[in-house]
């Protein structure tokens, strides 16, 4: 594929619309710094891949800021290798772009221009999960050489990022891609059996617990007869006290529910019987444990407490009464007393003054016969009170003190008499209370004759349960054993599924395993190949870079270049190599051996030896962005005298901004018997773009002229 | 290479030089570079692009002396012959050659290399000259690029060929198809692989 013409507008430098006429084996772009040679590089890179990696990969800096038509537009008109025409047309308006492709005279639909492009410049690209990226990789590593990016392979990339690069344009990478999509597919892959894997240990467990549940489930036959006993048996439960109900036949899955449901009632009615009977003993028990005691005569304790009390109460009254006469007895006595005494006291005054008459009346007296009386009187003794009230009362109190001793005892005999009383009412009432909650209403006879009846009844009926409950029971446990033996079916067929299922995943596995294994052989055969194809495009490569190298000639003793490649860790490294030959030194590291003109000199040579040596690149041509920066004179002509030599085999399209070097590849790209070559000088660059001068030189009319 | 001593004598040497030139289209001059010259030792080459001298000196010491005469007869060779409007006046070219060693005066041999003030020097001693080989490479830059791109053509699709490859070599051919089918279809690569049993 070759550049027939490029047509710029408002794209980089170029502000009004320019075409170039580049259908030449060699063109040479002359122009000063900025004055858009780069432009014109980007402006093919961008028409072709729709990014300028070197611009960071977006659009926006490629509108030029006095562009007329205020959009991006660039026509790339390239010629196949069986002359069909291909247009390549781009636009980008500030927020979207654009492409149209036109093969032949047909347009390409828009949705399948990219594809149809990157199938026609390089197919190998569309192995790539991004076709474009891989054309434009393959565009800028081995087509154009951009300027600010020359010595990127020597000094920037990695080991990794150089054989990556070469692996992509010699169409290795299509077999890396595809080892990176098997090792991608590997690990999910792995993940996913991992995963399965861990469904085994479950499935494992489940068959195993299945095994042993199948060993304990019974496997006899269910004995029939037990069938015939159960409407019978469920019948004696209702005449029992269980709630009747529709009866399932013997081989429902219900049956033994219904049969549960019945014991709990049959246990709760048996309880209730329990109950009954222990009451029936208790109450039996007591009866005859606690004697009656003898009723008390409360009336007659009453009637002699009544009698008491009365007596007591006369004692009383008769002792007031006695105390009151005594004490009117002894005022009376006192009074007589004080009489007594006061007489002597007059008897002993008037005593003292007897005289001849009386001082009172003053008559005449018998004096001797008053002194006489006078001193009968002083010497007459006091009336002796008699004590007959003392005793009286004393023998009043001590009786009616008696009296009411009696009446203690009486009235305590008396409570005593009530509480027994009490006591016996009150157990009369309690027995005829449980009685009557025994069922007993209004019995007739000994208590305790009927209540052993009853009791005898009621044993009689729990040993009747007793043998309902085994029966029950009998009839539950042979109604599970039937349940079993149809579980152990269902476990059986379980089982087999189980076993099947573990069997399937188990082969699926290992299955996935041998398919994990033969893709790892695969994936490990796929990174060989990759270095494989890498080291057998080297060894193709090699030679030529190494006679480039030869031919720029930047050192005067490492003149020999190696291209290295190998795997580390599964990983395809590259890297050049340079070698003195006469002292036989080598050196892996070519940027601490080289000036950086030197490095230059060896990042072209590896540039124009992958351009040269990978047969089909997207475009039959070598771009070249000033790559002839500061060498040495005699390296320059080497170089340019190998840039002659690889406008043979590739369009060239090369610029330098130093007219001087313009002139001299003019002279050196000059046609010599026939094709073309175009120089394109950029000057005078103004905001709507650089004034652009082409010319087109003819061959020599003379080849040979020394030698005749 | 001769019998006695192991290294190249200059006749060797000017037959190979010749040989070469001529068969990448050279044409030599019957006559030799100049009068003082004998075209045995000291002959002229020309193509289109340019004019070549090729001077095969006994002796490192010869050269080192003579080679400014060498270019002078050159100069001289072309001027008569070219105008000075036509660009390949400026096309000259000096190849120097001995089968002697420079030895200890590289500096003064790569001194006259980077001589370009009248025509671009090739020069080289027995120190690389050692095969027929060697000359080859000396006159690398006047010699087409030997890259033949078609012989490094590389197939439209690697993956076709991939079960060629000897690293491949011991995996079933049909798990090869099938991992690249699946590839390119974009389908679950290992799932197309166990779908064949795990075995390809």
């Amino acid at each position: 594929m070759r550049i027939r013409t490029l047509t710029i507008e408002g794209f980089r430098a170029f502000g009004r619309s320019v075409m170039l006429d580049l259908d030449a084996e060699a063109v040479v772009i002359v122009g000063a710094n900025g004055s858009g040679k780069t432009s014109v590089f980007d402006a093919i890179l961008w028409a072709l891949t729709g990014k300028v990696v070197r611009l960071g990969g977006v659009e926006a800096p490629v509108l030029s800021m006095w562009s007329e038509s205020g959009e991006a537009r660039v026509q790339l008109a390239l010629m196949g290798d069986n002359g069909d025409a291909v247009d390549i047309t781009r636009g980008y308006d500030g927020r979207k772009s654009r492409m149209t492709l036109t093969v032949g005279n047909e347009q390409v639909p828009d949705a399948l221009a990219a594809g149809t492009l990157v199938k026609y410049l390089w197919p190998v690209g569309l192995n790539n999960p991004d076709a474009s990226d891989a054309l434009a990789l393959a565009l800028t590593r081995a087509v154009y050489l951009q300027q600010d990016n020359v010595r990127d392979f020597i000094d920037a990339d990695s080991d990794e990022d150089r054989f990556r690069a070469i692996s992509e344009l010699i169409g290795a990478g299509a077999v890396t891609q595809l080892q990176s999509a098997m090792e991608r597919s590997r690990n999910q892959w792995t993940r996913a059996t991992t995963a399965m894997s861990q469904d085994l240990l479950p499935l494992r467990e489940r068959v195993a617990f299945l095994e042993a549940d199948l060993d304990r489930l019974s496997s006899p036959g269910p004995d029939a007869k037990l069938g015939q006993e159960w409407p019978a048996w469920l019948e004696s439960c209702v005449s029992a006290g269980v709630e009747a109900r529709e009866l399932p036949p013997w081989s429902s899955p219900v049956t033994a529910n219904v049969g549960e449901e019945i014991m709990r009632e049959l246990g709760a009615v048996e309880r209730q019987m329990h109950r009954r009977e222990t009451e029936l003993q208790n109450l039996l028990a007591e009866l005859r444990s606690t004697p009656q005691p003898p009723v008390p005569d409360i009336p007659k304790l009453n009637e002699e407490v009544s009698r008491l009390r009365a007596e007591i109460e006369a004692s009383r009254l008769r002792l007031v009464a006695l105390r009151q006469e005594a004490a009117e007895r002894s005022r009376q006595e006192t009074v007589q007393a004080e009489q007594v005494d006061d007489l002597r006291r007059l008897a002993a005054i008037a005593l003292r003054h007897l005289e001849e008459r009386c001082p009172v009346c003053d008559q005449n007296y018998d004096r001797d016969s008053t002194r006489k009386r006078l001193e009968g009187v002083i010497s007459s003794a006091a009336p002796v009170p008699a004590d007959t009230d003392g005793r009286a009362v004393a023998e009043v109190a001590q009786s009616l003190s008696s009296l009411e001793a009696q009446l203690a005892t009486r009235e305590a005999d008396l409570e005593t008499a009530s509480q027994i009383h009490r006591d016996i009412t009150a157990r009369a009432t309690s027995n005829r209370r449980r009685l009557a909650d025994l069922g007993f209403a209004d019995p007739a006879g000994a208590p305790e004759q009927w209540l052993e009846a009853e009791l005898s009844t009621a044993r009689e009926k729990l040993q009747d349960f007793v043998e309902l409950r085994a029966q029950g029971e009998r009839l539950l446990v042979e109604r599970a054993r039937m349940a079993e033996i149809s579980r152990r079916g269902e476990v059986e067929t379980e089982l087999e599924r189980a076993r099947l299922e573990l069997a399937q995943l188990e082969g699926s596995i290992a299955q996935r395993e041998s398919t994990k294994d033969l893709a790892s052989k695969i994936i490990e055969a796929l990174r060989s190949a990759g270095d494989e194809l890498v080291r057998e495009r080297l060894r193709a490569v090699e030679p030529v870079a190494r006679r480039i190298y030869r031919r720029i000639d930047p050192h005067p003793a490492f003149t020999t270049v190696h291209l290295r490649s190998w795997l580390l860790r599964g990983r395809g490294h590259m890297a050049p190599q340079l070698e003195d030959p006469i002292s036989q030194t080598l050196t892996e590291q070519p940027g601490l051996v080289l000036s950086s003109s030197q490095a230059n000199a060896l990042a072209v040579a590896i540039f124009l030896a992958v351009n040269l040596g990978v047969g089909n690149l997207p475009l039959d041509a070598a771009l070249l962005d000033d790559p002839l920066q500061s060498l040495d004179d005699v390296n320059l002509l080497g170089l340019i005298d190998l840039i002659r030599r690889v406008k043979q085999q590739r369009q060239l399209v090369i610029s330098t901004h130093d007219r001087r070097f313009g002139q001299l590849l003019a002279r050196k790209l000059r046609p010599t018997t026939d094709g073309r070559t175009v120089v394109i000088e950029l000057r005078d660059w103004q905001r709507e773009g650089p004034q652009i001068l082409q010319q087109s030189l003819q061959p020599a009319e003379r080849t040979f002229q020394v030698v005749a | 290479m001769n019998d006695a001593g192991g290294k190249l004598t200059e006749l060797q040497i000017m037959a190979a030089a010749s040989s070469t030139l001529v068969e990448n289209g050279y044409r030599q001059s019957p006559a030799p570079l100049g009068e003082e010259w004998t075209a045995q030792f000291a002959r002229v080459f020309e193509d289109p692009y340019s004019v070549v001298a090729v001077a095969v000196f006994p002796t490192w010491a010869e050269l080192k002396d003579q080679w400014t005469a060498a270019q002078a007869s050159l100069i001289s060779a072309m001027s008569q012959s070219i105008s000075s409007a036509d660009p390949k006046v400026w096309e000259g070219y000096l190849v120097l050659l001995t089968p002697s060693t420079a030895g200890t005066d590289r500096a003064i041999l790569d001194s006259i290399r980077r001589d370009t003030s009248r025509t671009r020097k090739l020069v080289a001693t027995g120190e690389e000259l050692r095969r027929v080989v060697d000359i080859e490479e000396i006159l690398g830059p006047l010699l087409p690029l030997e890259a033949n791109a078609q012989d490094l053509m590389i197939p439209e699709d690697p993956l076709e060929s991939l079960a060629s490859l000897p690293a491949v070599r011991g995996i079933p051919l049909a798990a090869i198809e099938r991992v690249v089918d699946a590839f390119r279809n974009q389908q679950p690569i290992l799932e197309r692989l166990n779908r064949a049993g795990g075995n390809g």
